[in-house]
C-alpha cells in the first residue's frame, strides 16, 4: 500500500505538488488526471524517488525509507519519453533491468515482445513512438515490481495495442497484488481500467476515488419536447447537474432524488423520456461540480 | 548482495560505452609510442615524466574530459529520471562513475610510465640511478595533475545544471587567479606604487591559483638540464597547493552532491547557493578588472593619481554592477521581472560594488607604505643591487629599461647579492635613496631627469623578499661608488678571488679580434691571478667613465670544469705589465689589424631596426672608421662610457697570422 500524506513539491515559488494525501491500496489502479502542469508528472517523480519532496512523507507498505535500494525493488517508474542506452536493444535494456530487479522476468519479455510483433535485437531508437512505448511498458510488467508509476501511459499507442496493453495490466492485477499509478490528461484512456481516480489542478487533488460508486446518485436522462414546452423550471433546479439542449431534444444529468426532476419533465408533456447510462467523464464531471469546481477552469 | 559487489556493479556500469576507456587508453598509448620514438633518439631533452609538457596537457586534458564524460549525466534530465529510479542509492551511481574514470587514468598512466622508464633505462645509463625514483615522482606528480582537473571538473558538473555554465565555469576557474592577480592586483600595484617593481606574494598567488601553472610547477616545466629535472622535487608550497586543488572541489563536490536539486537541471546552477557564490566571484572580478583596465588605459593616475583611482573605483563598481544585472538575467527564472530580480540581492549587490570599487584604494592606501619601505637593517640577511646599465652591454641595458622586464634585472639581482660590506653600503645608499627620490615612478626615468634606475631585493633573515625599484640621477649614480669600491661587489663584478687555481687551467688573451692561448706555469697562472685582485682592488667605479677595456683573459677547465673571464682595463697595469712579460701585446687593438671593410647602419632609436647601410673599402674611409669603432664585446658600461649606439658596425678584418679573415660587431665612439 502506498500512503501519501501531506506532500509538498515547491520549484521555486511554484508550488508543483501541494499538500497532496492519498492512500493507494494494493492490487488496484490509480489514474492521475489533470491538464498540463496539474503535478501529475511531479507526484509521481517524487513517488518514484527521482525528486526530493519538500514537505510531507510517502510510505510504501509502511516503510519509513522508501526509497533505499531495497524498497526501490519494488517500484518500476516508466516516464513519459524514458531514456534507453545507445544502440540498446529490448534485450540489452532487459539484460539491464534484470540486473537492477531481482524478480525480472526475461522469458516473459521474449514472449509478450513476439506477440506484439517487436524485434528483441533490433536497436530501440530506431523503434517508433508507440513501438517504444510498447517495449518500455513490456519491460515495466515483466521487471514484476510490486509497483508501476507510469507517466502519460499510453500515450502513442495505436487502438489496438492500446487494448492489448490494457488486458496486460489487467491480468498482471489479477494475477498478483500489482498495483498501478498512472498518469493521464485524457480521461477516456483510463475510463476503463481504473478503479480509481485523482484529479489534480495546480497541484493539489481536487478529488480523488471510486467515481463509479460515487455517482450512485447521479442519473442521466435524454427527452423530447413539444415545441410549447417552458423548461426554465427544469434548467433552474437545483439538482440538474448538467442541462444540454439541442433543439427539442434535451439531456439532463440529475443528482440526488430523480423523482422530483421527472415529475417536473411529466408535467410538460414530453413526448419522450427515456434513462441512459453514464460514462465516466459524465461522472467525473458530476462529482466535480458536486464539489464546487467548475470543471471547465480544471480540465480546459 | 554485498555492498563491495554492489558497488563494483555501478563501477563496472559507469563503463558501459567504454567511451572513457578508449580515450584515456588510446592517448596514453600513443603518447607512450611517441615517446619511446623521440626517447630512442634523444635522452638528454626528451623526458617521459617530470619535465614533459605533452604529458602534463595530457592529463589536465584527460582531466577535464573524463569527469565531463563521466557526470554528463547530471545534465540529463532523461538520466537523470532513469538511473535515480532505479533500485541503487544515488551515492553509488555517483562514486562508482568517480572510480571508474579514476582507475581509467591511473591504471594505463602506471603502465605507460613505467614502460618507458624501463625503456629509457635500457638506453642510457646516466638514467640508471634514478629510474625509480624519477618514475614514481613522475607517476605521483601527473596523478595529482589529473585529479586537479578531474576534480574542479566534476565539481562544476555537480553545482551547474546545463552544459554552458559547466563549460565556461571550468574555463573561468582555470583563469580566475590568474587574471585576479596579474589583471587586477598587480595592475593596481603598478599604477599605485611607484618603487613597484614586483610583489613575491603576489607571483606565489598567480601560481598556486591557478591550475595550469600550478601543474606545471609540481610537474618541473620550467626546468630543461636534465640533471635538474631527474633530481627535481617539487617546492613544499606548490605541493600544498595541489593537495587544496585536489580536496577542496572533492570536498565542495561532496557536499554540492547532496544537496544538488534534480528539478533545477537545465537551468544556469543546480544549486542556489553555487549561483550565489558565483555571481560574487564574476561580478566582483568583472569590477575590479574593468577599473583597473580603465585606470591602466587613461593613463589618468599618471597626472592624479587619486582622481585615476577614484575614477577606476566608479568605473568598477558600475561593470560590477552591470555584471550583476546581466547575471540575474542569464540565471532568471523569467518569472519576476529583471527590475524586481536585481533588488532581490541588494545587499550582495552593495557588496560586490563595493568590493570591487574598494580593491583600488586599497591599492593607494598602501602607497606611501610601499614607497617609503625600507626594512630594519638587522632583519636583512641579503641585498641584491641591480643598477640598468652597469656590467651589462647596450642591449642588456635597454631591456633593463624595459618596464616590467625580469630576466636581465633578475640575473644581475642573483649576482650582485651583497651580504657583507657591500650590503651595508648598499642599504645606506638605498636609505639615502629613498629618502631624497620622492615619489617619481622608475619606469618614467627619463621624463623625471633620471640616467637609470635601480633594483633592489631584500633578502630578510626570515626568508622573506621584498623587491623595490627607484629612479636614480647622475648623484645618485656618483654615491652609488660607495656600494660599487666595495671589496664584495668588486669581487663579484671581476670574480677576482672567484676563479679556481687549478693546474690544467687554460689561460686565453682575447683582444676582441683574435684569440692567443698562453703557455702559463702555475706560478705564472697564481701570479697573474695575485695582479689581477690587486689590481681590481685598486680600481674604482669613475675609472670606467675614461677607459674602455683592453681585451679579456679566458680561464677554463675540463675537470672542474669552469670558465671565467677577467676584463682587462689600461689601468690594471700589473695585469698588463704581467700580459707583457708573457707575449701579450695588451695595447693591439682594432686599429693594428688589417681592416677591409666596415659596413655601418643607422639603427633605430629602440634598436629594432637597421636602415641605411653603407659600405667602406677606401683605405682613408676604412682609417676614418676604425679609429671611431669600439668593439660591441668591449661594450660593458653603457651608463658610465656610452657610445653612439645609433651606429652600428660590421667591421672585416684580414688575420694575418692564420691567414684568415674575421667579421667583428662595434660601435661607433
Amino acid at each position: 500500500m502506498i500512503k501519501i500524506n501531506d506532500l509538498t513539491k515547491y520549484f521555486d515559488d511554484v508550488c508543483a505538488v501541494n499538500h497532496v494525501s492519498l492512500e493507494i491500496g494494493d492490487g488496484t489502479m490509480l489514474g492521475l488526471l489533470g491538464t498540463n502542469g496539474a503535478g501529475k508528472t511531479t507526484l509521481l517523480r517524487v513517488l518514484s524517488g527521482v525528486l526530493e519532496a519538500d514537505g510531507g512523507e510517502i510510505r510504501l507498505d509502511g516503510e519509513e525509507a522508501p526509497f533505499s535500494p531495497s524498497c526501490k525493488e519494488k517500484l518500476f517508474y516508466l516516464p513519459d519519453d524514458p531514456y534507453y542506452f545507445p544502440n540498446a536493444s529490448i534485450r540489452v535494456m532487459a539484460d539491464f533491468f534484470g540486473k537492477q530487479y531481482p524478480d525480472m522476468d526475461a522469458e516473459s519479455v521474449s514472449y509478450m515482445a513476439e506477440s506484439l510483433n517487436l524485434d528483441m535485437l533490433q536497436p530501440i531508437r530506431t523503434f517508433s513512438k508507440g513501438m517504444r512505448r510498447q517495449a518500455f511498458l513490456i519491460l515495466a510488467l515483466c521487471s514484476r515490481t510490486k509497483y508501476l508509476f507510469c507517466d502519460e501511459v499510453f500515450d502513442g499507442l495505436d487502438p489496438i495495442a492500446t487494448e492489448i496493453m490494457k488486458n496486460l495490466f489487467r491480468q498482471e492485477m489479477k494475477a498478483r497484488e500489482f498495483t498501478i499509478v498512472v498518469a493521464s490528461h485524457k480521461l477516456g484512456e483510463l475510463e476503463d481500467v481504473c478503479g480509481n481516480i485523482a484529479i489534480l489542478h495546480k497541484g493539489g487533488v481536487v478529488t480523488a476515488g471510486d467515481f463509479r460508486a460515487q455517482a450512485g446518485n447521479v442519473r442521466k436522462f435524454q427527452c423530447v419536447f413539444p415545441l410549447k414546452a417552458e423548461l426554465d423550471g427544469i434548467r433552474r433546479h437545483p439538482q440538474i447537474v448538467r442541462f444540454h439542449e439541442d433543439a427539442r431534444f434535451i439531456t439532463l444529468v440529475t443528482r440526488g432524488d430523480a423523482d422530483e426532476i421527472l415529475a417536473l419533465v411529466n408535467g410538460q408533456n414530453p413526448v419522450f423520456v427515456g434513462e441512459v447510462p453514464l460514462n465516466l467523464e459524465e461522472m467525473f464531471i458530476a462529482e466535480m461540480e458536486g464539489a464546487g469546481y467548475d470543471i471547465r477552469k480544471v480540465l480546459s | 548482495m554485498t555492498s563491495e559487489k554492489y558497488f563494483l556493479k555501478w563501477v563496472k556500469e559507469a563503463g558501459r560505452g567504454h567511451v572513457v576507456a578508449f580515450l584515456s587508453w588510446g592517448v596514453l598509448a600513443g603518447y607512450a609510442l611517441m615517446t619511446m620514438a623521440r626517447l630512442g633518439l634523444d635522452t638528454e631533452s626528451c623526458f617521459f615524466g617530470i619535465g614533459s609538457q605533452e604529458l602534463l596537457w595530457i592529463c589536465a586534458g584527460l582531466g577535464a574530459a573524463i569527469s565531463f564524460l563521466e557526470y554528463f549525466y547530471l545534465l540529463q534530465p532523461k538520466k537523470l529520471d532513469f538511473y535515480h529510479s532505479l533500485p541503487v542509492r544515488k551515492n553509488t551511481i555517483f562514486w562508482g562513475r568517480y572510480v571508474h574514470g579514476l582507475l581509467h587514468f591511473i591504471i594505463p598512466l602506471v603502465l605507460v610510465v613505467t614502460a618507458c622508464g624501463l625503456f629509457e633505462a635500457n638506453l642510457d645509463v646516466d638514467f640508471l640511478p634514478y629510474s625509480s625514483s624519477y618514475t614514481g615522482h613522475g607517476i605521483l606528480a601527473f596523478t595529482a595533475v589529473f585529479l586537479v582537473f578531474y576534480h574542479i571538473g566534476i565539481f562544476f558538473l555537480s553545482i551547474c545544471g546545463n552544459i554552458l555554465p559547466a563549460i565556461l565555469g571550468y574555463a573561468l576557474c582555470l583563469g580566475y587567479g590568474h587574471i585576479l592577480v596579474e589583471n587586477v592586483f598587480v595592475t593596481w600595484a603598478e599604477t599605485n606604487f611607484h618603487a613597484y617593481y614586483k610583489i613575491p606574494l603576489l607571483e606565489k598567488l598567480d601560481i598556486v591559483l591557478s591550475p595550469l601553472f600550478l601543474a606545471g610547477h609540481l610537474t618541473g616545466q620550467n626546468l630543461f638540464d636534465k640533471q635538474e629535472v631527474l633530481e627535481y622535487v617539487p617546492s613544499a608550497l606548490h605541493v600544498m597547493a595541489v593537495a587544496a586543488w585536489i580536496f577542496l572541489p572533492l570536498l565542495l563536490f561532496s557536499m554540492a552532491r547532496e544537496k544538488r536539486r534534480t528539478e533545477r537541471v537545465g537551468r544556469m546552477f543546480a544549486l542556489p547557493l553555487a549561483e550565489r557564490v558565483a555571481m560574487v566571484l564574476l561580478s566582483f572580478l568583472s569590477g575590479a578588472w574593468g577599473g583597473s583596465l580603465f585606470v591602466e588605459l587613461s593613463g589618468l593616475s599618471k597626472t592624479c593619481p587619486v582622481a585615476g583611482c577614484v575614477a577606476g573605483a566608479l568605473v568598477g563598481a558600475m561593470l560590477a554592477l552591470a555584471a550583476h544585472v546581466l547575471l540575474e538575467w542569464c540565471v532568471g527564472s523569467g518569472k519576476k521581472k529583471l527590475s524586481a530580480r536585481i533588488l532581490r540581492r541588494k545587499w550582495q549587490l552593495a557588496l560586490e560594488c563595493a568590493a570591487a570599487a574598494l580593491t583600488g584604494m586599497f591599492f593607494l592606501a598602501g602607497e606611501s607604505s610601499f614607497d617609503s619601505f625600507v626594512p630594519e637593517w638587522d632583519e636583512v640577511e641579503e641585498i641584491g643591487v641591480s643598477v640598468a646599465g652597469l656590467d651589462m652591454d647596450y642591449e642588456g641595458y635597454m631591456r633593463a629599461l624595459e618596464k616590467g622586464e625580469q630576466y636581465e634585472t633578475k640575473r644581475q639581482l642573483d649576482k650582485y647579492a651583497l651580504t657583507a660590506e657591500g650590503k651595508d653600503a648598499a642599504f645606506a645608499w638605498i636609505t639615502s635613496l629613498v629618502s631624497e627620490n620622492g615619489m617619481t615612478k622608475a619606469d618614467s626615468v627619463e621624463g623625471a631627469g633620471g640616467v637609470s634606475k635601480v633594483t633592489v631585493r631584500y633578502r630578510m633573515k626570515n626568508g622573506s623578499e621584498f623587491y623595490r625599484q627607484y629612479p636614480i640621477g647622475e648623484g645618485d649614480l656618483q654615491s652609488f661608488a660607495s656600494v660599487y669600491d666595495t671589496d664584495e661587489y668588486k669581487d663579484i663584478a671581476y670574480l677576482a678571488g672567484q676563479i679556481r687555481r687549478v693546474s690544467d687551467a687554460r689561460f686565453q688573451w682575447s683582444d676582441g679580434v683574435t684569440d692567443t692561448v698562453l703557455k702559463l706555469t702555475d706560478e705564472e697562472k697564481d701570479a697573474l691571478l695575485d695582479a689581477y685582485g690587486a689590481d681590481v682592488e685598486d680600481m674604482g667605479m669613475e675609472n670606467l667613465r675614461q677607459h674602455l677595456p683592453l681585451g679579456f683573459v679566458e680561464v677554463t677547465s675540463e675537470a672542474p670544469y669552469f670558465s671565467n673571464r677577467m676584463v682587462v682595463y689600461p689601468f690594471f697595469t700589473r695585469t698588463c705589465g704581467l700580459l707583457g712579460e708573457y707575449g701579450v701585446e695588451t695595447e693591439k687593438g682594432l686599429a693594428d689589424y688589417s681592416v677591409r671593410a666596415i659596413s655601418v647602419a643607422d639603427v633605430s632609436e629602440k634598436g629594432m631596426a637597421r636602415t641605411n647601410s653603407k659600405h667602406y673599402e677606401e683605405p682613408d674611409e676604412l682609417e676614418a672608421w676604425t679609429r671611431e669603432a669600439v668593439l660591441k664585446e668591449f661594450d660593458l658600461q653603457p651608463l658610465l662610457f656610452p657610445l653612439d649606439y645609433s651606429r652600428e658596425m660590421k667591421i672585416e678584418v684580414r688575420d694575418e697570422a692564420t691567414n684568415s679573415t674575421v667579421y667583428v660587431d662595434g660601435y661607433a665612439r
